[in-house]
């Protein structure tokens, strides 16, 4: 454990981060203000007194032209679009595309242009819940740093060009190439399109190569190992009581992570008796870990050992007998049985699975070896669980050469023409195979990208991309469903499909990606040789497609028998200790594998885990920090099969103890205004053989610091010191466990602070009409962030920049807390999402001198911006903390381009107005007036906040209070409902559930649990008069 | 105590000559009765010159009646030929705005009436080369003010109690003041304005009884309850 400065530790109870926990003079500095750094220094760097002449000057010119109203003119369309209503917002689905994973989403358009791209609530991949990416992509839409136009490069430079020149120069070149000497490199695609086109370039004599920075090709040839097939693994949480997560972060880098969430959330109701238990082994605290029952940190390279030790304790221990075709030699299981990698408590689980035979589910990660899946594959089929909670979808892959066969193929020479369609491969390629220098020995190479980027730079033909929602495409969902892609807006610069591309490249007259994907689509139905002019089967099947997003799931095929040969364990131990540590590369939580690194949104997104905004940065244990005597935000020089990198240091709890994580997607100097430079770009470190990184890894103090922006210290609840928050966190996320749960329904009540009977100072007001509010559920909530997006997307919120972020002064009028409990070198995790309560005594009202915050009819905490004179005392008097300030007028510098991602719904804030969650007043308005129309009563339902409307496991509900058979009224009902700082007697209207964990009491006897003191303090007493 | 440096040269003997202290009043207020008199009289002047230019119709923008880049005319239309407000606002009873028709509904009836008129000029060019008319709006509301046609028009508020008589308007001009205290007096009361719904875009009708009484039966018969809180038209 790392010594701290005031020489204080605590070991228990819940804190949220290592500078808190070590109670550092940081912190304490943290805590003592509401806004950390006063306004002053940093209005830029114009002076207090030069400010002031500007405002009077400004002030000046607006009263003389305030005179004049201006004339404004409306232009309605000459021939209004058929079925259209201008200023009404139109919903389209389609299709979002990232890595190999395709979503079925919903973008609403307004007035021509996308604003807000949600979840598709029919499509059974997702739930109607939309993750990060694909909400944040709209903003990618209007990236100024998006290209405008072909470029060609040739021995006299780089010269603007059009698409038309580059179809011309297609025409002729491939074929006089030779098409034995054309190759075309493909990021992952799951397009039917798209192959079809790849097929015909096959077809000709060309060669088909792809890469993906961060793919599921361990999983497919695990799947092959086992059953002899390629297979995707599909998931049914909802028949799962079991689950075992090695490395696989299931409820999010699983293509169908939001389905998953939602059928584990619907499995984590303890009041219908619903628990399933998580089990997870993991390097580096995911979002799965933080959910688990039991987490065991442990070091990728290991998990291998483990997932051997798991079986031999089910076949020694246990006595499960494996299936023909298992490919595991009985003998050779012994010397796994105890191995240190499965943990003290392999028994307990092994007896967990064994128990709940059938009833189970396992499931390793992208970044094990195929072995460590095949063995996986092994144990689920011999559990039974195969074809219930998990089953195994033969995939019919397409063979595609690997980054490594071309790299060695253009040295040959044996390439002269190459195309890249789509990716970033000089930026993300392993950086052992230097594909800068292979690919300058392709005399011709074209790269369509959405940036002239690394590669594009490169390349002698660059072709802007078409982004999702400006293309007509088609892609394939996990489970083998056909999903469409339908532009919302025309291409704003003249961007390409893939398919587009590659057809340009293979024929004399390139089709349109309509035309492409609806040839597809027919063939796909049933159609066969060309598409006739007039086929009403065909159009009917087609706008069936284009309305739902989707076509029929096709039936599920039954997974295969396995048919292993032998599956190799492990090699033997890494010996991994503080001069041989492990890395391990993982995508990284905002930006992906870089592809979003000019997302804004992304990048001020703070991670899940870490609270780090604006960076990535090496993550070690604090067992390693105190061994190195390398502290937080320390600059390390990370020394790794002869390469390295300058790299800022994150202590974060629960990291397994010689593990270091390095998020790739960061560094890029290529990105747009937004994401050049930020952070440090791992891919340097990356070798080809091991993608996944892997031990060896030394880490020397360089004896810099780096300043890391990172939120999980502002905006503390009650700053009353230190001290009191470790007595207070307990009261603000509460927590049980089952048994307690059922043993005690009322816990929850006894973990808040008792207090003499409330009384308030004035006459309550009483609502008569709605009474709107909000029931967070703490025991499904994973803080994956998917709300806190969906918020900023319809709020119009602001991004500040690193800089103010470490200010203290992020705008996202939603937060997650996140809290960790007990060591922290194993700690457990609570995430809380906070934002603005609309308490119904309302404590930021009472010190408003302006009135400009004031309480509704219906008990909504209104903010009403012109009012606004920016005092900030109701920030201060807010016990919450969710008051968000403008510092400055941030949409100022926005271009033309840019401003079209605002929601006309809402106003956008100005300078020195204070802001913050609304509960969306503006769907509730729009909700009302929507009953009016149809003549009837708001039911429950029509208001959906963005964040309830997004969450993946359904834990926000929204609604009227006091409509007894609404939801929101239902989940006060539970005992388990509390009201955060209620003691305040504030009444707030956003209440929380507390979280209950299922621990198996083999590992966990009961009564081992953290409120164990407060219970004891107040308990009894309490049961006497409750 | 001696007075600091500073202040010595503000100490003045008294008559007989032992030195008082510091807080004396300068000279020049000697003025300041006169002073106060020219400063009342000026804040009265400003006072009176801001409210008259404050609740000026000038300000409100009432009567504001701009020209149109084709002369329309609601009297003729809506007036005389009795042409329903909806047959060109279409969304008014649906969305939040009525909306302005398409160049393609003038031509539905202009493609035969008066085909050559020299006034209709922009319009058959806008239709022939989809460039839009630039009409100029009239009723213009600040963009932080949401307004909701639809909410408005089910409820029974007629088209004339906000936009006036525009059948008898040759060119149409702002009538009512639109701003904050005249949308909230009718939010506070809205029994004179209301109406059956059937009669919202009849801008002729008049009831056959007490307006109020019906307004006041009609608000308890379609549970009619404006809020006057802030969220419902500032977001």
């Amino acid at each position: 454990m790392s010594q701290n400065t005031n020489g204080r530790m605590r070991e228990e109870g819940y804190w949220r981060s290592l500078q808190e926990l070590a109670d550092t003079d940081d912190f304490r500095r943290q805590l003592a203000d509401e806004f950390p750094e006063g306004v002053e220094p940093s209005v830029g760097s114009v002076s207090r007194r030069r400010f002031l002449q500007i405002m009077s000057a400004s002030v000046a010119m607006t009263s003389m032209v305030g005179c004049r109203w201006p004339e404004e003119t409306v232009v309605p369309f000459a021939k209004r679009v058929e079925g259209t209503v201008p200023g009404e917002p139109a919903s389209f689905a389609t299709t979002l595309e990232i890595g190999p994973v395709a979503s079925a989403v919903v973008a609403t358009s307004y007035d021509g242009r996308p604003i807000k791209i949600d979840g598709n609530p029919d499509f059974p991949g997702s739930l109607g819940a939309a993750g990060i990416f694909a909400q944040a992509a709209v903003l990618d839409l209007y990236d100024p740093d998006r290209s405008r136009s072909v470029v060609h490069t040739d021995e006299t430079g780089a010269t603007e060009s059009d698409w038309d020149a580059f179809v011309a120069f297609a025409r002729s070149h491939y074929r006089s190439t030779g098409w034995d000497k054309v190759a075309v490199l493909t990021e992952a695609t799951t397009s039917p399109s798209v192959h079809g086109r790849l097929k015909s370039v096959a077809d000709k004599g060309g060669r088909i190569y792809a890469w993906e920075p961060v793919c599921r090709r361990n999983e497919m040839l695990g799947a092959k190992l086992a059953f002899g097939t390629p297979a995707r693994i599909q998931l049914d949480l909802t028949r799962a009581e079991v689950i075992v997560d090695f490395d696989a972060n299931l409820l999010q880098d699983h293509p169908t992570a939001l389905r998953n969430s939602r059928n584990f959330a619907a499995k984590r109701d303890p009041e219908s008796g619903h628990m399933n238990r998580l089990y997870s082994f993991e390097p580096s605290f995911s979002v799965t870990g933080g959910m688990a029952d039991h987490r065991f940190p442990t070091a990728a390279g290991e998990i291998g050992a483990a997932v051997w030790a798991l079986a031999a304790e089910l076949v020694l221990g246990e006595g499960l007998a494996l299936p023909a075709g298992s490919g595991i030699d009985q003998g050779g299981l012994a010397k796994w049985r105890h191995h240190a990698a499965g943990t003290d408590h392999v028994a307990a689980l092994a007896h967990d699975l064994m128990t709940h035979r059938g009833h189970g589910l396992l499931l390793a990660g992208t970044r094990q070896p195929p072995e460590v899946h095949a063995l996986v594959a092994v144990l689920n089929a011999a559990l039974g669980n195969v074809d219930h909670a998990i089953a195994y979808l033969p995939f019919d892959r397409p063979e595609m050469g690997t980054l490594k066969d071309l790299v060695d193929d253009l040295n040959a020479g044996r390439i002269e023409s190459l195309v890249i369609a789509g990716g970033n491969p000089v930026y993300t390629a392993p950086a052992d195979l230097d594909f800068a220098g292979a690919l300058a020995k392709a005399g011709t190479s074209v790269h369509l990208g959405h940036r002239v980027d690394a590669t594009s730079a490169l390349c002698t033909w660059h072709i802007p991309r078409a982004h999702a929602l400006e293309s007509w495409g088609d892609a394939t969902a996990w489970d083998g469903t056909h999903l469409s892609v339908q532009p919302l807006i025309e291409p704003l610069f003249g961007g390409k499909t893939m398919a587009e591309l590659l057809s340009a490249v293979t024929s004399r007259k390139p089709r349109t990606g309509h035309r492409l994907t609806r040839e597809t689509y027919y063939a796909l139905t049933g159609g066969t040789g060309r598409m006739p002019k007039v086929d009403k089967g065909f159009e009917k099947r087609w706008r069936r497609l284009i309305h739902d997003g989707f076509a029929e799931t096709p039936d599920s095929v039954a997974t295969p028998s396995l048919s292993a040969a032998r599956i190799a364990p492990p090699r033997g131990d890494q010996h991994l200790g503080t001069d041989n540590l492990e890395i391990a590369f993982v995508q990284d939580p905002s930006v992906h594998d870089g592809r979003f690194a000019d997302n804004a949104w992304l990048q001020e997104m703070p991670d899940f885990m870490t609270k780090l905004a604006w960076d990535n940065a090496a993550m070690i244990s604090p067992a390693v920090s105190a061994e190195l005597g390398v502290k937080h935000g320390d600059l390390v020089m990370l020394d790794y099969e002869g390469r390295t990198l300058e790299m800022a240091v994150y202590v974060l709890p629960g990291q397994a103890k010689y593990s270091v994580t390095a998020h790739l997607g960061y560094g890029r100097e290529d990105a747009g205004t937004v994401g050049q430079g930020v952070g440090f770009d791992t891919y340097r470190l990356r070798t080809w053989d091991a993608l996944a990184g892997g031990p060896g890894l030394k880490l020397r103090k360089t004896g810099r610091t780096y300043p890391l922006a990172t939120t999980q210290d502002h905006h503390a609840i009650d700053a009353a010191g230190a001290d009191e928050i470790q007595k207070r966190v307990p009261r603000l996320v509460r927590e049980g466990t089952l048994d307690d749960y059922n043993a005690h329904p009322e816990f929850v009540d006894h973990l808040g602070l008792h207090s003499p009977p409330l009384v308030s100072l004035w006459k309550e007001k009483e609502y008569t009409g709605h009474k709107w509010g909000m029931s967070i559920d703490l025991n499904v909530c994973t803080g994956c962030n998917a709300c806190l997006v969906g918020c900023q997307a319809e709020n119009n919120i602001p991004v500040v920049g690193k800089d103010e972020v470490a200010r203290g002064r992020e705008m996202s009028w939603l937060r997650l807390d996140r809290y960790f409990l007990g060591s922290p070198d194993d700690p457990k995790c609570a995430q809380q999402p906070v934002a603005c309560a609309h308490c119904e005594m309302a404590p930021c009202e009472q010190v408003c001198p302006v009135t400009a915050t004031l309480h509704t009819d219906e008990g909504l905490n209104a903010m009403v911006y012109n009012r606004c004179v920016g005092t900030r005392y109701c920030s201060n008097n807010c016990p919450y903390k969710v008051r968000r300030f403008n510092w400055f007028n941030n949409f100022k510098d926005l271009n033309e381009t840019e401003k079209l991602v605002l929601n006309p719904d809402v106003s956008v804030r100005a300078r020195g107005v204070m802001e913050k969650c609304s509960y969306c007043t503006q769907r509730i308005e729009k909700a009302r007036v929507q009953a009016r129309v149809e003549g009837r009563d708001i039911k429950d339902g029509d208001i959906l906040p963005a964040c309830a409307q997004t969450c993946p496991t359904d834990a926000i509900v929204f609604g009227d209070l006091n409509d007894p058979a609404s939801r929101v009224s239902g989940r006060r009902e539970i005992k388990r409902s509390y009201d955060l700082l209620d003691y305040l007697n504030i009444k707030p209207r956003t209440s929380y559930m507390a979280r209950i964990r299922n621990p198996n009491p083999a590992i966990e006897p009961a009564g081992g649990h953290g409120h164990e003191g407060d219970h004891g303090e107040h308990g009894h007493q309490d049961a006497a008069h409750g | 105590m001696a007075p600091d440096n500073q202040d010595l040269d503000r100490v003045v003997p008294d008559p007989a000559g032992t030195v008082t202290d510091k807080f004396i009043f300068p000279k020049w207020t000697n003025n300041l009765r006169e002073l106060s008199a020219v400063l009342a009289l000026g804040g009265l002047v400003y006072a009176v010159v801001l409210f008259t230019v404050l609740f000026s119709p000038e300000t409100s923008a009432v009567g504001y009646a701009p020209e149109q880049p084709v002369p329309y005319s609601h009297a003729l239309h809506a007036g005389d030929l009795k042409i329903d407000c909806r047959y060109c606002h279409t969304s008014v009873e649906t969305s939040a705005r009525a909306n302005l028709p398409p160049t393609a509904t003038c031509m539905n009836c202009h493609a035969t009436i008066k085909p050559e008129s020299e006034a209709l000029a922009l319009v058959r060019e806008s239709f022939n080369t989809g460039e839009a008319i630039p009409w100029v709006a009239v009723h213009d509301l600040p963009d932080f003010a949401f307004f909701n046609h639809a909410g408005h028009v089910q409820s029974g508020v007629g088209c004339v109690s906000c936009h006036g008589r525009v059948d008898r308007m040759e060119v149409v001009e702002q009538v009512a003041p639109l701003n904050m205290g005249w949308c909230l007096a009718c939010h506070r009361a809205p029994e004179a304005n209301l109406r059956p719904v059937e009669f919202v875009t009849d801008l002729s009708w008049v009831p056959d009884e007490d307006p109020i009484a019906l307004g006041t039966r009609l608000r308890a018969e379609h549970d009619i309850a404006p809020s006057t809180d802030c969220t419902t038209c500032h977001r």
